[in-house]
């Protein structure tokens, strides 16, 4: 093999590229004229229908006769949608059947209700979803979450919009620009977080970590790397609250119960 | 599930709000859920629940109705959310109220008092009909049979929107939330998700000071400085920084361009995000500030690329057609679960349609499917015929036409197979008008499914297609198998599509055979045996079919770059009943020195009615190249471009698709693509680059994003 030449030589006298000196020279094979039959050359009058010997496969069915299909079977016209995805399983595109039948083994992820109340963040419930779940690889403005289980981040996600209730302005006239929201600074809201099963169990609450950050100006241009945002983006990002740990019993009822009826 | 009402305590609490018991009676309708736009699982999508509150079992069409004419007819018919339709799912959620219309209370300007005339609905809002109280409120239990509805009809939301049955304008919205009466349209609900899904500002002003700080919304800032603008890679060095100054200013700096565009030409103007002074926004206008006007390309670029990694979208998978039949081919784009279709205008691409799921029909996008393009009716414009064998329990084909609206639809499906031929994963579909009679017919082959292999003839019939003949296991001279490679021409110039074959692995030596259709049958009209004239044929042999010396016949240019000490290249001239030697190149082209991994593509380059070549090589060389080899008839003379085309860097993952962007005769255009970029590439026959796009097509008035 020919090592890689650096360029293209372009006038048509270069030299032809001797890409392998040991290959046959398509020149001499000609001088040497055709090849001997071996008998397992292509027959002149090949016969209809001789299957091939052994592969274990069936025929196709036979062409029907010209009269039965002619006035046969055209493309309906209505048409139902196509069905029977391949390698799904019957019922899994119902999205009521997704928490409800969401195991351990399934791939999914856990939507984590948290609460952001005074300064005070709490987790307020949970709802197991089936399917992959696409983690962000860059922060957008305004909040970021993230979510660190045993010293290892499982999840981040940007939160726009967050913490704000805006009114609709008034009709504007037509065509021209609207006077504005109303808005009002909330001091309580709920927002969601989004973890891969597998990294989130009844058993791992304690060592759950939860950090919600703000971008202090435009968001960071970077992606995401290893290591936790905060030390990653130190100078873009400011925390707003965080939580060290869940103690389940310390929750509300109904936030316990969710939490066991959706965690593993 | 069925829907449920209080039952127990109802009225008004101590403040006025809706106040009931969380135990619930059955009502005779049941709620449901339609997912009306459904792009993927959902968490790799951004999920949009839809609710609605105070319609009754009868009413459930004007709620219908409103969903269609807010999200469907509106926000996902236009410009961002249109074109990224693909990054969402949206569940419309059928909730039944009890009672009609949505509770009203009326403020008294003093603050005294608040009479509110209770109505049982679903979800138990309020609306007040004042800005300046939010037009709705929460009823009690509101939050709570908000999260209920949710829990039970939608696996995953990430924003969540309530219509009510209400008349009159109002709504408010915020973390994830947006409640809409049927007084609003649909901008107002685009500007909305502006925020809700963009995190952009408002960049309507009043007449206030900023406070202080730069924002964090990437529409606004409070930089004046040219250098550190945050969108300065979309203004014009022409346009001047402040290009608007004094309270909610417009284009007052100096004259405005002729043309300048109150949407689309970015500057730096003062007030913005409720805001009169010491903020700025990037264009006169944009949805953001007027709900009629388009996105600015900093909204729109925003969105984009946030979103861009849920869409999907990808450049891989392109067909180029001329759909419209303008002269001029459009190009598909289809990733995953949709498609997107853009017009030439000559030098750059627009979109004209985007489609998630389905198309009427129905057919509905998978990403198995496969696409062949051709003019199947015979109307001079192309139609797709698409086949997927590996995404149902049942393969399809469909035939896919333009709808007279810049959008497709589907014109025949078949379910299995068609009278005569079973479809099975193995099929290879070639699209040639076998029969001359202008339509594309169909040739299937499969060598691999069956205990035999099979050859097909579909006919088309303009909206349909039928078989006309099958071959099992051997053709008039061949016999079929599973290495069989068939590529289509019409090599005796009598207007029919016939075929060449190859088999380069299954037989003592190679053969190449050349059947002619008779529109109906093939006949066997020359089969070579280990040689074509001027030529051993080797398994490695790779053909390419086209006409190059212009006589209407088609031709052969054969490649092989694996089996010989060197590569070679064949040009074998049809005689309509055999092949004349024309030339063959040993190591070198005029141009261009051959290597074992140059890739060709056939393509009439300069429009003079021969086929020539498009070449490129990646692999073989320090640099990578692309190269035109243009065919005078008897020889190739090649030009070529190292490393780059413009700003288009040549690299492994680039494919090649040929076609006519431009209009005119030939096909001197190349689509190249990878997963991220995509180029549309000229040969004069020097090659040049128009335009180049980076994960989307947009055409930005100045500047671009990257």
């Amino acid at each position: 093999m020919t090592a890689p030449t650096p360029a293209m030589m372009g006038d048509a006298e270069a030299p032809p590229v001797v890409e392998d000196p040991a290959a046959p020279s398509m020149q001499a094979d000609a001088l040497a004229g055709l090849p001997a039959p071996t008998g397992a050359e292509m027959p002149a009058h090949p016969e209809q229908g001789s299957p091939l010997a052994g592969n274990g496969r069936v025929e196709m069915p036979p062409v029907p006769r010209a009269d039965a299909w002619e006035l046969g079977p055209r493309p309906p016209a209505r048409l139902g949608e196509q069905r029977g995805r391949r390698g799904r399983a019957r019922g899994q595109g119902d999205p009521r059947s997704a928490s409800a039948s969401a195991s351990a083994s399934a791939p999914g992820y856990v939507r984590l209700r948290l609460r952001l109340d005074g300064g005070h963040l709490s987790v307020a419930g949970a709802r197991a979803v089936e399917g992959p779940l696409l983690q962000p690889v860059r922060l957008h403005a305004g909040l970021a979450c993230e979510v660190v289980v045993e010293g290892r981040r499982v999840a981040v996600d940007s939160i726009p919009d967050l913490g704000v209730w805006r009114a609709l302005p008034a009709p504007a006239a037509k065509g021209g620009p609207s006077s504005g929201h109303r808005v009002t600074a909330l001091d309580a809201f709920d927002f969601h977080v989004r973890v891969p099963r597998v990294d989130l169990a009844l058993a791992t609450l304690p060592d759950l970590r939860v950090a919600v950050y703000r971008c202090k100006g435009d968001a960071p241009t970077v992606p995401i790397g290893p290591g936790t945002l905060a030390e990653q983006f130190s100078r873009e990002l400011r925390e707003v609250t965080r939580i060290e740990g869940v103690r389940l019993w310390e929750l509300p009822p109904e936030v316990q119960e969710e939490l066991r009826g959706q965690l593993n | 599930m069925s829907s449920f009402v209080p039952d127990g305590v109802r009225g008004v609490d101590a403040r006025g709000r809706w106040s009931s018991s969380s135990a619930r009676k059955e009502l005779a309708v049941p709620d449901r859920m339609t997912q009306v736009l459904s792009s993927g699982p959902p968490g790799a999508k951004v999920n949009i629940a839809v609710l609605g509150d105070g319609f009754t079992a009868d009413e459930q069409a004007v709620y219908d109705g409103k969903v269609r004419e807010l999200l469907l007819d509106g926000v996902f018919a236009h410009d961002y959310f249109y074109e990224d339709a693909q990054a969402f799912n949206l569940y419309q959620v059928n909730l039944v109220s009890r009672e009609s219309g949505v509770s009203r209370r009326v403020y008294k300007e003093a603050g005294a008092g608040a009479p509110t005339e209770l109505v049982d609905t679903a979800l138990g809002f309020v609306y007040n009909g004042s800005a300046d109280r939010g037009w709705v409120e929460h009823g009690q239990d509101t939050a709570a049979a908000m999260r209920r509805a949710l829990d039970t009809w939608v696996p995953d939301y990430h924003l969540v929107v309530v219509v009510l049955n209400e008349p009159g304008f109002g709504g408010c919205g915020g973390g994830g939330l947006q409640v809409v009466t049927l007084g609003v349209a649909w901008t107002a609900l685009a500007h909305e998700l502006g925020h809700a899904v963009g995190g952009l500002a408002d960049e309507c002003c009043q007449r206030r000071p900023w406070p202080a700080g730069e924002p964090g919304a990437v529409n606004l800032t409070t930089s004046t400085s040219r250098t550190i603008l945050k969108w300065g890679r979309f203004v014009a060095p022409s346009t001047p920084v402040p290009t608007g100054i004094g309270t909610c200013a417009g284009y007052n700096r100096d004259v405005p361009p002729a043309g300048w565009d109150p949407s689309q030409d970015v500057g730096l103007f003062e007030g913005g995000g409720g805001h009169g002074m010491g903020v700025f926004r990037p264009v006169l206008d944009c949805r953001m500030r007027s709900h009629d006007q388009p996105w600015c390309p900093v909204c729109y670029t925003e969105l984009k690329t946030r979103h861009q990694p849920r869409t999907g979208h990808s450049f891989r998978n392109c067909h180029a057609g001329d759909f419209d039949g303008d002269g001029r081919d459009e190009l598909l784009v289809h990733s995953g679960e949709g498609v997107l279709l853009y017009r030439s205008n000559g030098t750059q691409l627009d979109l004209v349609f985007s489609a998630v799921g389905t198309v009427p029909g129905p057919w509905r996008f998978r990403p198995g499917d496969r696409f062949h393009v051709g003019d199947v009716d015979g109307d001079g414009r192309d139609e797709l015929v698409v086949y997927n064998a590996t995404d149902w329990d049942t393969t399809y084909l469909g035939l896919l036409a333009g709808d007279g609206h810049d959008g497709l639809h589907l014109v025949a499906r078949y379910d299995g197979g068609l009278p005569g031929w079973a479809f099975r994963p193995a099929d290879r579909l070639l699209l040639a008008d076998f029969d001359g009679d202008g339509r594309a017919d169909l040739y299937l082959f499969n060598g691999d499914d069956w205990s035999i292999p099979y050859l097909g003839m579909l006919r088309s019939r303009g909206s349909s297609l039928e078989l006309v003949r099958r071959f099992d296991a051997a053709l008039p001279g061949w016999t079929l198998r599973p290495g069989d490679r068939f590529h289509v021409g019409d090599f005796d110039g009598d207007g029919r599509a016939d075929l060449y074959v190859f088999n380069g692995s299954d037989w003592a030596v190679p053969h190449l055979g050349m059947l002619r259709s008779t529109g109906s049958d093939l006949e066997l009209v020359r089969r070579f045996d280990a040689a074509l004239p001027g030529w051993t044929l080797r398994p490695g042999d790779r053909f390419h079919v086209g006409d190059f010396d212009g006589d209407g016949r088609a031709d052969l240019y054969v490649f092989n770059g694996d089996d010989w000490s060197m590569a070679h290249l064949l040009m074998a001239s049809s005689t309509g009943s055999g092949l004349d030697f024309t030339e063959r190149y040993d190591g070198n082209a005029p141009g261009w020195q051959m290597r074992r991994h140059d890739r060709h593509w056939v393509a009439d380059c300069n429009g003079d009615g021969r086929a020539d070549l498009f070449v490129h090589n990646y692999e073989d060389w320090g640099y990578e190249y692309l190269g035109a080899m243009i065919s005078n008839s008897k020889e190739l003379n090649a030009t070529r471009r190292e490393d780059w085309v413009g700003e288009w860097s040549l690299g492994p993952e680039d494919e090649f698709l040929p076609c006519n962007y431009q209009g005119g005769t030939g096909t001197p255009d190349l689509i190249v693509h990878n997963a991220d970029w995509l180029g549309m590439i000229r040969a004069t026959p020097a090659l040049v680059l128009d335009r180049i796009y980076h994960n989307w097509i947009h055409n930005y008035r100045y500047g671009r994003n990257w």
